[in-house]
């Protein structure tokens, strides 16, 4: 049997590297399909890190993203939420030096304060334009402690140095009864220590630069002591998996954040959330249908894989009948008849097989070139095996009848 | 003489999906060793069939086939076909991708005879075919059809059987090739003691027979016993 494969191997050369050539063509046209799907799926994978999606807390109607009401359970539910990162709070206080009473607020209230968890959540703000005693540089943002950074303009006005400790009379905003109408009410002396200064905040938008930043957990500790209600101004976060949008979004409304609605009064509650995905969706959108489309396939490439593996074997069989019914006529069961054919059949395709992945490995995922000998051995071997298993049912003196 | 091969009341019936044929019906006979058998017939007339039976190729519909005294059904066809029977064909049927030597070792191979001692038998049986040694190591297809057919003489001798079966074996041969063939199969009979039967359309080769056997309809006849040959025939 072997000595019968080997001279078939050695003397059939034109047939044996069409076979191989058939064999590596398939395994490139897999790794290319499988390749397609893989690099689609890792690009989608990618989209969720790199096509972030931007979220900000806005009222009803969501015309004002800023100088809302955003009350305490929210921000609870935001930061007990696994599925949202970069969380950036913000809350703005006016001021005044020293203590005053209520009637003189209008001539000594003249100090923007914000209460910001990050350096992000203070428009303009960057780690450059910071100078921090040495103590407070990392931590300072997620204290709780009443510490403050102040604008070097203003520390030079009020002759203020790093260290020292201020007293600030702070105002706070509060919603009427309307819901849309401000008022604001004093807050309380509020006793701060200056851990650093920082440049003039030329902001991006519109909004006033703050010439006081403190903590933001510090001004919603100042407002419990004071037995306020807290509520944040500004709320902004992004979508930690863009690719469990569905189940953040029924999260957000669980939280009690709920979909914009354009008809609904003008207020200044934040309790609506606008999700910025319109391009992460059109971009998933376009590659999960690339991916469906690509997959609806599958079968069908492993049925023709199936049917090459089946056809090329049948016809290659089909030439050989006379050599198999040789083989049986000099006594050779129907089972080792057929196994100098079969065996030929598999080393030529497993020949291929392996110059196929050599080149492919240059191009392919080790995991694609792996799937794809996954197949070629169940589809394409079946195949061959299905074949060659016909030709060991076919009746010797029928077979040498033909050939007579 | 020694009864090697006895047909009893065998039938043999084709059978397709849409039709069933009676090849052979009911035929009875026996073979011996050391004696050259002929049986002549039209294109149809089950002969060919019938030699399939002998080669154990297939197994009768009916009645027994007798081996040696042993019921063919019994016998494990393929080791039979391995070491006990040949067969060849007016097609010559060697192997394409073999040489002409090969040929003749691949039996004695598939008998795990050491190649060594394969390929000196080989020669041997190769030189009492008479074929040139320049041949051995050409391929099938660039020697003549009697070459061939000495070939496929070599290579059933080789597998070491006692009964050689052959289907037209000069079929495509021209009458100087006939001659040696036919010369070859008597000796191999009455020389070194096979059964030799040979199915044929050819008058002469059945003249050169020990015992004719004619078939018609699948129903054996005996036309000429080994004692009846004519004062003018000689045995070959």
């Amino acid at each position: 049997m072997l000595t019968y494969l080997l001279y078939s191997l050695k003397r059939r050369k034109s047939a044996n590297l069409i076979t191989v050539g058939i064999s590596f063509l398939l395994v490139v046209f897999l790794n290319l399909y499988f390749g397609t799907i893989h690099s689609y799926e890792r690009q989608m994978d990618e989209l969720a890190e790199n096509a972030s999606v931007y979220c900000r807390v806005t009222n009803k109607n969501g015309s004002r993203d800023s100088g809302l009401f955003i009350s305490e359970s929210v921000l609870d539910g935001l930061s007990a939420s696994e599925l949202i990162s970069d969380e950036s709070c913000a809350v703005y206080l006016l001021a005044g030096e020293g203590e005053f009473t209520q009637a003189e607020w209008e001539q000594c209230v003249h100090l923007q304060v914000s209460g910001v968890n990050r350096i992000e959540a203070a428009d303009g703000l960057s780690v450059e334009k910071i100078h921090f005693n040495e103590e407070y540089e990392e931590d300072f943002f997620v204290s709780d402690r009443p510490v403050c950074i102040v604008d070097e303009s203003v520390m030079r006005k009020h002759g203020w140095e790093n260290g020292d400790r201020v007293q600030l009379t702070m105002y706070y905003y509060s919603s009427a009864s309307e819901l849309f109408k401000l008022e604001l009410y004093p807050l309380g002396l509020i006793e701060l220590e200056i851990v650093g200064s920082m440049e003039r905040l030329m902001g991006v938008t519109s909004a006033i630069p703050p010439d006081v930043i403190i903590p933001f957990e510090a001004v919603r500790s100042i407002y419990q002591q004071h037995e306020i209600p807290f509520f944040a101004d500004t709320v902004s976060f992004y979508v930690d998996n863009p690719l469990r949008l569905n189940e953040f979004k029924e999260e957000m409304k669980s939280i009690g954040l709920m979909e914009r609605d354009p008809t609904a009064m003008d207020s200044y509650i934040g309790c609506t959330l606008a999700v910025r995905d319109r391009n992460f969706v059109i971009m998933a959108t376009q590659l999960r249908q690339s991916i469906e489309i690509l997959r609806s396939f599958l079968s069908m490439v492993c049925i023709l894989t199936f049917a090459i593996g089946y056809i090329v074997s049948y016809l290659l069989g089909n030439g050989r009948m006379g050599e198999y019914a040789l083989l049986r006529l000099q006594g050779m069961g129907s089972v080792k008849g057929t196994i100098p054919f079969l065996g030929e059949q598999l080393l030529l395709v497993l020949l291929g097989n392996l110059l196929g992945d050599a080149v492919m490995l240059f191009f392919s995922e080790a995991v694609v070139v792996i799937l794809v000998n996954g197949v070629v051995s169940a589809a394409y071997g079946i195949g061959i095996i299905m074949a060659y298993w016909r030709m060991g049912r076919k009746r010797v003196m029928r077979l040498l009848a033909v050939s007579q | 003489m020694e009864k090697i091969i006895e047909a009893v009341n065998v039938s043999y019936i084709y059978q397709t999906k849409y039709q069933k044929t009676k090849a052979l019906s009911e035929v009875s006979c026996s073979f011996e060793r050391g004696k050259v058998y002929a049986i002549t017939g039209k294109s149809g007339s089950g002969k060919s069939t019938f030699l399939s039976l002998l080669a154990g190729l297939d197994v009768p519909a009916e009645g027994t086939l007798y081996i040696e005294g042993e019921d063919i059904r019994k016998l494990n066809r393929d080791e039979y076909r391995l070491n006990r029977a040949s067969v060849i064909y007016q097609a010559f049927h060697l192997f394409p991708l073999l040489t002409v030597q090969e040929n003749v070792m691949f039996p004695m191979q598939l008998q795990h005879i050491p190649a060594r001692e394969a390929k000196m038998r080989a020669q041997e049986y190769l030189k009492k075919v008479e074929l040139p040694e320049t041949l051995y190591k050409k391929m099938p297809g660039m020697i003549s059809g009697g070459e061939q057919q000495r070939v496929a003489i070599a290579r059933a001798i080789a597998s070491g059987g006692e009964i050689l079966l052959a289907d037209e074996p000069t079929g495509n041969l021209d009458s100087q090739n006939e001659k040696v063939i036919v010369e070859l199969l008597c000796k191999l009979a009455h020389e070194d003691n096979y059964v030799v039967i040979v199915v044929t359309h050819n008058e002469a080769v059945a003249a050169a027979a020990d015992v004719v056997y004619g078939m018609s309809d699948g129903v054996l006849t005996v036309v000429r016993e080994e004692a009846e040959r004519k004062s003018g025939e000689t045995k070959c």
